[in-house]
């Protein structure tokens, strides 16, 4: 609920904004060719907004056969990211105002002209109340900001293929109920490009399921496929839906412009693609002949050839296994560890030794601690913690790890005599066990493959937001 | 938390206002500024422990201020709080030698652990000037 009501303040804005641009979008129903609205001129002229980059469209008219298009550059998209971020930034002030006087207000409950007022309860429950929703409008405010912002996403070598055909196999199911054929036609031996993975995904997730939507009742074939195309590696969704019509073209990729009805479709989809894919580097357009379906081509640079050349030689045309893939990647943030055990010399070595080894470390000596030290540092990706501690031990620090953040992974070191825990510390979520005293280059590796997990489960959450957000199914 | 002082900056009086109200109710040492410079004259003759410093500002700018804060003292720990998710200026502001970064709108209780760290960790340094012991314990 909360994503409607921010999407649509963003698209009042954006809509006076599109006003003052003179822009105007045509609409139609799903599955059907949009009919040209008799208000439109054929060659609507717009005004572009200053300072945008050139790119100013070719007349369609004068092209024949398949029609393309380029989406203008830069301008409009980057100014949508800006217009979001801001609106953003001005709402986080007024709420961290109205969060920090809630604060002050259960602050003066405590004293004592408060203690026997028959309403101190329902005071303290609203209070809280309106501490969860300022925190409902912080989170929604920084996705608004991460849309806009230019930092890039964490860059590994991907093996493209493989990206492709993990995503294509989570669609399986869904595909076989709707006469809908997803198939791949994946070069062999592509080089390895330099990219964020989640990234890649979103604007494979946002293009099949495009065409999927094209394809509408009467189904059909979605076809991807991967290609070499001198210094870029060329990526196409087609599909033999009913094809986008020429005064469509130009606008597809501008935000908010959509033709499902209302409620069905924000129309965000294909310019947060724009915008990704511009981000690596590359660049996305479109074809498309009205009746014969559309073609959606994703063009990314190959960097760092050399990394790519060397997996290339051994991958072939095959899927390697997801986790032999990301062996190959180049994490690019450390990862953050902390080690707790009572044992303080134990820790202080471990956690030196780690520290040679470029994490980053973290200590604690008990379950207490270590629980107040995940509660401040939300970056801590592994928790190396001993089965046997005083006060409170490791089994019970897990589960409340497991509580509160259930994707923090957690690595258990146990003495021989403690087996049976760690082993039902595998039953509650810890992600391995390991024999004291543990070889290094072990418990590194475990460290690793932890890490590595976490990475994958947060990537899976992350598309399942993005999918809610622009391929919105009420 | 009664022995700790705390330099709070930021151009938001509102914000200002109740963060003072409720850092002083837990007897903190409270000092305020409005602006970077503002900040830079207060320290001059009221030395804190702690300068928790919003780094989006007109007039002075966050990484500005940190930067002659640290001049003035390097034994003044910097807490930035950012509106802005801008990591890279949070990032920069870490290697200029701030302690941490808290992302606005900012959680109270959040807020009071970290002035608590970088107590511990001001008290630390000054106990042994030569010791460039960066790890959190």
């Amino acid at each position: 609920m909360n994503y409607v009501l921010v999407v649509l303040a963003v698209l009042a804005v954006a809509s006076v904004l599109g006003w003052l641009l003179v822009r105007r979008s045509s609409g139609g129903g799903p599955g059907e060719p949009a009919k040209p609205h008799a208000d439109i001129p054929p060659a609507a002229i717009t005004a572009p907004p200053a300072g945008d980059d050139a790119g100013a469209l070719e007349d369609i008219d004068d092209l024949e056969g398949p029609l393309e298009a380029r989406p203008r550059r830069g301008g409009r998209l980057a100014l949508l990211g800006d217009l979001a971020a801001g609106i953003a930034h001005e709402i986080n002030n007024p709420v961290a105002i109205m969060v920090e006087e809630a604060g002050w207000i259960e602050d003066l409950l405590e004293e004592e002209e408060f203690r026997n007022s028959p309403n101190l309860e329902e005071l303290r429950r609203a209070l809280k109340q309106i501490k969860t929703q300022g925190a409902r409008c912080k989170e929604v405010t920084q996705n608004l900001i991460s849309f806009g912002q230019k930092a890039s996403i964490k860059a590994e070598d991907v093996q493209l293929n493989d990206l492709i055909q993990d995503v294509v196999n989570s669609y399986d199911k869904r595909v076989r109920a709707g006469n809908i054929r997803i198939e791949t036609e994946l070069a062999a031996l592509l080089p390895s490009c330099r990219l964020s993975p989640s990234q890649m995904q979103q604007v494979l997730l946002n293009l099949i399921n495009n065409a999927i939507d094209a394809l509408g009742e009467k189904g059909g074939r979605v076809l991807i496929r991967t290609a070499l195309d001198g210094e870029n590696i060329v990526i196409d969704v087609a599909d033999t839906g009913p094809g986008i019509p020429p005064e469509m073209l130009d606008k597809i990729f501008d935000p908010f412009f959509t033709t499902k009805p209302v409620g069905r479709g924000a129309g965000l989809g294909l310019s947060i693609c724009y915008g990704l894919v511009e981000r690596m580097g590359g660049d996305l357009t479109v074809e498309s002949m009205v009746g014969e379906g559309a073609v959606f081509h994703v063009h990314i640079p190959i960097i760092g050839r050399e990394a790519g050349a060397r997996k290339a030689a051994g991958t072939g045309d095959g899927a390697p296994p997801a986790e032999e893939t990301a062996a190959g990647a180049v994490a690019a943030t450390p990862t953050v560890v902390l080690v707790v055990d009572d044992e303080v010399p134990f820790v202080e070595a471990l956690g030196r030794r780690l520290a040679r080894r470029n994490f980053e470390v973290h200590t604690a000596f008990s379950g207490d601690e270590a629980l107040q030290i995940l509660k401040r540092r939300r970056e801590i990706d592994v928790v190396v913690l001993d089965v046997k501690m005083p006060g409170m031990d490791g089994i019970q620090a897990l589960r409340e790890t497991k509580a509160s953040r259930p994707l923090t992974e957690v690595i258990l070191l146990s003495a021989h005599t403690t087996v049976e825990s760690a082993i039902e510390g595998i039953k509650l979520g810890a992600f391995d066990y390991l024999l004291k005293p543990c070889d290094m280059g072990q418990l590194v590796n475990q460290i690793e493959r932890a890490r590595r997990r976490k990475d994958r489960q947060e990537q899976r959450i992350m598309e399942a937001r993005i999918k809610e957000i622009t391929s919105r199914r009420i | 938390m009664d022995e700790m002082s705390v330099l709070l900056v930021d151009d938001e009086r509102e914000f200002l206002e109740v963060l003072t109200k409720r850092l002083r109710k837990r007897k903190v040492n409270l000092e305020v500024a409005v602006s970077g410079e503002e900040a830079l004259q207060t320290l001059q003759t009221k030395p804190v422990d702690i300068v928790v410093l919003d780094m989006r500002m007109p007039g002075m700018d966050g990484l500005q201020t940190l930067k002659e804060i640290k001049r003035i003292n390097p034994l003044v720990e910097v807490i930035m709080l950012t509106g802005h998710a801008n990591v890279d200026a949070a990032v920069e502001g870490m290697e200029l030698g701030a302690f941490d970064y808290l992302m606005k709108p900012v959680d109270f209780d959040e807020l009071l652990f970290k002035l608590q760290d970088a107590y511990k960790r001001k008290a630390m340094r000054q106990q042994s000037p030569g010791n460039t012991l960066d790890n959190d314990l």
